[in-house]
């Protein structure tokens, strides 16, 4: 599925890749159409969806747990709030969002990947959250939900899989009511002195090789370590997350800058 | 004090403070509307003693804690962090303006933020009873309340308990009896020493 890339260097963001430009676009180190990232995410997500929740566990040691739990905890959504959760994939996020907003409120699981879910609708009722959930197949680009709709919107590692950044940010700005708060976590750039180096080996080295022992997958995986090389890194982000129109923006580092979690206010 | 000479708290220590103050916060539906009135509004609390700066920016759901602001706070509060903790633990008897702080800024907006913070009305047993329901919240309510006054009464005796034990066991102190007695004897040594010496010198003199 993914070419194998053997060359130097790899493991580290590529200079050699050329920006975005209006008809190609990054996926992983390659360079593909504008039009095929989308099909080509696809493709991947559907190849990990049926072992995705145990690859994240391995994958992570367990700490995604705790990264989505500050996520939910600086969420804050507050009982009877309406919440959008993108690229929901299995629903750890959703789920806890449920819990929070009780009865009166509502949440949406959205993903772009029919697969994914799937699982996560699954997942949600063999976890007994019923009731005050809801899925929507959606791509995050395009929300088919009017203006304002949402207390809060949230996006768990899924923004590097968007083909167009700008356009998600701006949609989840525009269905967020004044005052909500929009929500990206996202893996990023790390940011404590000598983890770069480690984070590097095992991400080229240990993720691939537990892709293939473990979910037989070993492409998908290295998609991953090199879409995470590719994602903008913190300031950046805000950045991108201001032009797209919300308003006092921040963020934090997790676990050495490893994973970020970013939050803006729609104006 | 210069903006540069300033410090943050670390970003995990902000993380793991504004997710308390929101939990603290979320529990009283009116700090939560007093939030949501103040929305957008920031406030700047500087520790001269410290040299430490906390930025509170409130939202509809809570509050945002930063470490610095990004544009100038809508007011500024400068003060030794006694004289904040003066304020904070005075229940609101004390106000803002006779704290000791210097305001810069919306004097309105400050006093709305110590407004907020002052009418928060958290109670644990409420809270445990929302989660765990009525039956545990009263048997939890119940030990929280008679370990607060084993503390409380173990704040009181310590010190007498302690102070008896150095005076009385060890001897390493004196009692307030002995002390008086030693210090008498101190002030008549030293009356007699000052005489002696004014006989000595009158001798000295006659010589």
């Amino acid at each position: 599925m993914v070419p194998q890339d053997d060359s130097p260097g790899r493991g580290t963001p590529r200079s050699d890749i050329p920006p975005d430009d209006d008809s190609t676009i990054d996926f992983g180190y390659e360079r593909v159409a504008r039009g095929e990232k989308q099909g080509r995410v696809g493709a991947v997500f559907d190849s990990v969806a049926d072992n995705y929740d145990l690859m994240n566990d391995l994958m992570s040691m367990g700490i995604h747990r705790a990264w989505k739990h500050f996520t939910l905890e600086l969420a804050a959504v507050r009982e009877g709030e309406r919440v959008l959760d993108l690229a929901g994939g299995t629903g750890d996020l959703a789920a806890g969002f449920a819990r929070r907003v009780g009865k009166n409120g509502r949440v949406l699981l959205s993903d772009i990947n029919g697969a994914m879910l799937a699982n996560g609708r699954e997942r949600m009722m063999d976890r007994g959250v019923v009731g005050n959930i809801d899925y929507c197949l959606a791509n995050a680009e395009k929300l088919p939900f009017a203006d304002n709709s949402f207390d809060c919107v949230s996006i768990g590692f899924g923004l590097r899989n968007v083909t167009d950044k700008p356009a998600a940010l701006a949609e989840m700005n525009r269905v967020t009511r004044p005052g909500g708060r929009a929500i990206v976590l996202e893996f990023s750039k790390p940011a404590v002195p000598g983890l770069d180096k480690l984070y590097d080996i095992y991400s080229f080295s240990v993720l691939p090789w537990l892709g293939k022992k473990v979910a037989n997958d070993e492409d998908s995986y290295r998609y991953l370590a090199e879409s995470i090389r590719m994602h903008p890194d913190q300031e950046t982000l805000k950045s991108m997350m201001q032009t797209a129109g919300l308003v006092r923006c921040g963020y934090h580092n997790l676990t050495g800058g490893i994973v970020a979690v970013h939050r803006g206010y729609a104006p | 004090m210069t903006d540069s000479s300033l410090r943050s708290l670390p970003t995990p220590a902000l993380g793991a403070a504004e997710i308390a103050l929101n939990r603290y916060l979320g529990s009283d539906p009116r700090a939560l509307s007093l939030c949501g009135a103040l929305a957008g509004r920031s406030l700047e609390l500087r520790f001269s003693d410290l040299g430490l700066r906390l930025v509170f920016i409130a939202e509809s759901h809570g509050m945002q804690l930063r470490g610095a602001p990004e544009t100038e706070a809508d007011v500024c509060l400068t003060g030794t962090a006694s004289s904040f903790g003066r304020i904070l633990f005075s229940g609101g008897r004390e106000g803002i303006t006779g704290g000791g702080l210097r305001i810069e800024g919306d004097v309105g907006v400050a006093q709305r933020f110590a407004d907020l913070f002052a009418s928060v009305d958290f109670d644990l047993t409420d809270f445990i009873d929302a989660r765990l329901g009525p039956v545990p919240a009263y048997f939890i309510g119940k030990g929280l309340k008679q370990a607060r006054a084993l503390f409380a009464r173990a704040a009181q005796e310590l010190p007498e308990q302690t102070a008896e034990y150095l005076r009385e066991e060890t001897r390493d102190v004196i009692g307030g009896w002995e002390h008086e007695k030693f210090m008498t004897e101190v002030e008549t040594l030293r009356d007699d020493a000052e005489r002696l010496a004014a006989r000595v010198r009158r001798l000295e003199g006659t010589r």
